[in-house]
């Protein structure tokens, strides 16, 4: 490794300027706000800094790179809904055993609701809030390699989300 | 289902994920009983990049990036330069020492390595990470013990750089090329289960990196030649065409090129020499020479045994004696052999009979006393080729007596010893073919990572 390779700021802000126009339609296109926009901007100036040397065209791999960074934005943000959709849940699961009556109107409006979701999905989340089950005990009961199981559940997740507020949301999309 | 409904604002920090507790749970509750008003206001915030996804605010956020309105990038820039500065100023320090830091742990026996790996901070930085990795990787062909130990040590790095100080993106980015590397050595020293954990793991990591496409890249490269090795071709041509694809967008023309070589080997190994021609010189256009002798050694060499392959003698011909000081220069002594190798075929295939036979005669001796049995095996089958083409069968059954014998001391599988005595009994029986020998060939190929393999002749001619 050179040291004498590393970009120099000059270069970085001559490659920004000339792609400045792109980049304000990335985030466009990504519709991120400009506050975060500039977390992300800098982030993939720093995974420059970092691998510069297996660059060989900085222009089309900053733009492809920036444009994972937008995919990730969105990405980190659903995440986050689905963590505090799944808390609410098994909070609501555990606060409805005192209360008999509520209990069995959340089953059975967690039950059509889990109706409504490809079968892989209705098991493991059925484990999961009815049956108490935790995500090494799902994969032993589901067949699925423990390792994995953080995946596959953050796809039911994921279904459920959407399910629950009953909207066209495609998955597959730009924004997946 | 209640009267009572979520206010707006609530629900919105619900659906960006910054709402728990009690609130959270109550909109939960709420939502799952199926109130579709809210619902639809849950709709308008869910986190995606689409107009419904800040409502009323979504066509502001893309006027302020298409128009002339917020802050430049160069303003953002700016007051980026202090973080930037300090980084730079410490990779190049972590750059400057790195090589000592190569040089001492060289020194060192593994197990001393990975103790300083994990007990000083000296030895936790990305610069060295790197440096270590390249040098585990590049020394997989030559000697993938060492390969798999340097890597090895390149992943015990990994996993102690500061999160906090390169940032966690970038941590993930790196243990998924450790890992990758770690795949790549476990694939060459045979242990291919354990090359598919490793980038069964590279992949997870991967998947909380930068979006750095080229990482993604180098993995499905490393992970394409693990299937070959498997024989999936079809699922190794896959992701080795995603790779190809990533470096075209990249505008990688030596990484394309790297790739596209890779490619073209294994065409080569699926029997199809003349895609094989076309994707290596397509590759070998774009790589940089300087950068990866072995590499453009390797695509030539291979270049050559394709052009022999499809019957192009003189094309290949043309080619032997660059690639030939190539060897030479590169200095390996195997690869030089396996060169003259790929020479008697060419000349054999050319009808100097002569010729083929004493450099085929000079290859087996010298695999034999190298102890590469599977090498020795192969060229013991050209040799039966060739007497078996001049009608002498006493040579042939010397031949095949020698190859038993030699065979069972060099520790070659049992299934595979079964298929030298089933050749060994129709050279006997004055029986054996071209047919059977190639099978045999092609099955000692595929026994070598499947040793279970059992041997099932299909032609005779």
């Amino acid at each position: 490794m050179k040291v004498s390779s590393l970009p120099s700021n000059a270069a970085i802000e001559g490659l920004l300027e000339e792609l400045e126009p792109r980049i304000r339609s990335t985030f466009a296109r990504f519709q991120i706000p400009p506050q975060d926009a500039e977390d992300l901007l800098q982030q993939a100036l720093l995974v420059y800094l970092y691998k510069h040397e297996s660059v060989e065209s900085p222009e089309k791999w900053f733009l492809g790179t920036l444009r994972n960074r937008c995919l990730g934005y969105w990405r980190e943000r659903r995440r986050r809904l689905y963590t505090a959709l799944d808390q609410a849940i098994l909070e609501n699961v555990a606060a409805t055993k005192a209360n008999p009556q509520e209990a069995l109107d959340l089953q059975r409006d967690m039950r059509s609701l889990l109706d409504q979701l490809p079968g892989r999905c209705r098991n493991l989340l059925t484990l999961r809030y009815q049956e108490g089950c935790d995500a090494p005990e799902t994969a032993r009961r589901l067949g699925y390699k423990t390792s994995g199981i953080y995946k596959v559940t953050e796809r039911c997740l994921a279904a459920l989300t959407r399910r629950m507020v009953a909207c066209g949301i495609v998955e597959g999309g730009q924004d997946d | 289902m209640t009267s009572w409904h979520p206010d707006r604002i609530s629900v919105e920090s619900f659906m960006r994920g910054e709402l728990g507790g009690s609130d959270a749970t109550r909109i939960v509750k709420h939502l799952v009983a199926g109130c579709p008003e809210c619902q639809g206001v849950a709709r308008l915030y869910y986190p995606c990049a689409r107009p419904a996804a800040v409502p009323g605010g979504a066509e502001r956020c893309i006027s302020s990036w298409r128009g002339k309105g917020g802050r430049k990038v160069g303003e953002i820039f700016e007051d980026l330069l202090p973080e930037l500065r300090s980084r730079q100023a410490d990779l190049e320090s972590e750059q400057i020492d790195a090589p000592g830091l190569v040089d001492r742990l060289a020194q060192c026996p593994q197990e001393r390595r990975l103790m300083l790996v994990e007990n000083s901070e000296r030895y936790q930085t990305w610069g060295l990470c790197e440096s270590v990795l390249e040098r585990g990787f590049a020394m997989g062909p030559q000697d993938p013990a060492k390969a798999l130990e340097w890597t090895e040590l390149g992943v015990a790095i990994a996993r102690k750089l500061s999160e906090s100080t390169y940032s966690s993106e970038l941590v993930h980015d790196l243990k998924a090329r450790a890992l990758s590397y770690l795949g790549n050595a476990r694939r060459i020293n045979s242990d291919l289960a354990g090359a598919s954990r490793a980038f069964e793991e590279a992949s997870a990591e991967l998947d909380e990196g930068t979006g750095d496409e080229l990482e993604l890249a180098r993995l499905l490269e490393l992970k394409s030649a693990l299937l070959f090795e498997y024989r999936k071709f079809r699922e190794g041509f896959k992701i080795l065409d995603r790779a190809i694809g990533i470096h075209r967008s990249s505008g990688g023309e030596h990484f394309l090129g790297r790739a596209l070589i890779a490619k073209g080997f294994q065409l080569g190994e699926l029997g199809d020499p003349e895609a094989a021609i076309a994707t290596l010189m397509d590759g070998l256009k774009r790589i940089d020479i300087h950068a990866e002798k072995r590499l453009h050694l390797a695509a030539k060499h291979n270049l050559v045994y394709h052009f022999y392959s499809a019957g192009r003698y003189h094309q290949a011909l043309a080619m032997v004696p660059e690639v030939r000081a190539l060897h030479k220069e590169l200095g390996d002594t195997v690869d030089l052999v396996r060169f003259k190798w790929l020479e008697a075929k060419i000349a054999q295939g050319h009808g100097e009979l002569e010729a083929a036979e004493t450099a085929f005669c000079e290859v087996r001796q010298f695999f034999a006393e190298s102890e590469i049995p599977h090498e020795v095996a192969q060229v013991s089958l050209d040799l039966a080729i060739l007497y078996l083409r001049q009608g002498r069968v006493a040579e042939l059954k010397r031949l095949s007596s020698e190859m038993l014998v030699m065979f069972s001391s060099l520790g070659i599988g049992r299934e595979a010893i079964a298929a030298l005595v089933l050749f060994q009994q129709a050279v006997e029986m004055e029986k054996a073919s071209f047919g059977l020998i190639r099978d045999l060939a092609a099955y000692l190929k595929n026994a070598r990572n499947h040793p279970h393999l059992p041997f099932r002749p299909s032609s005779s001619d």
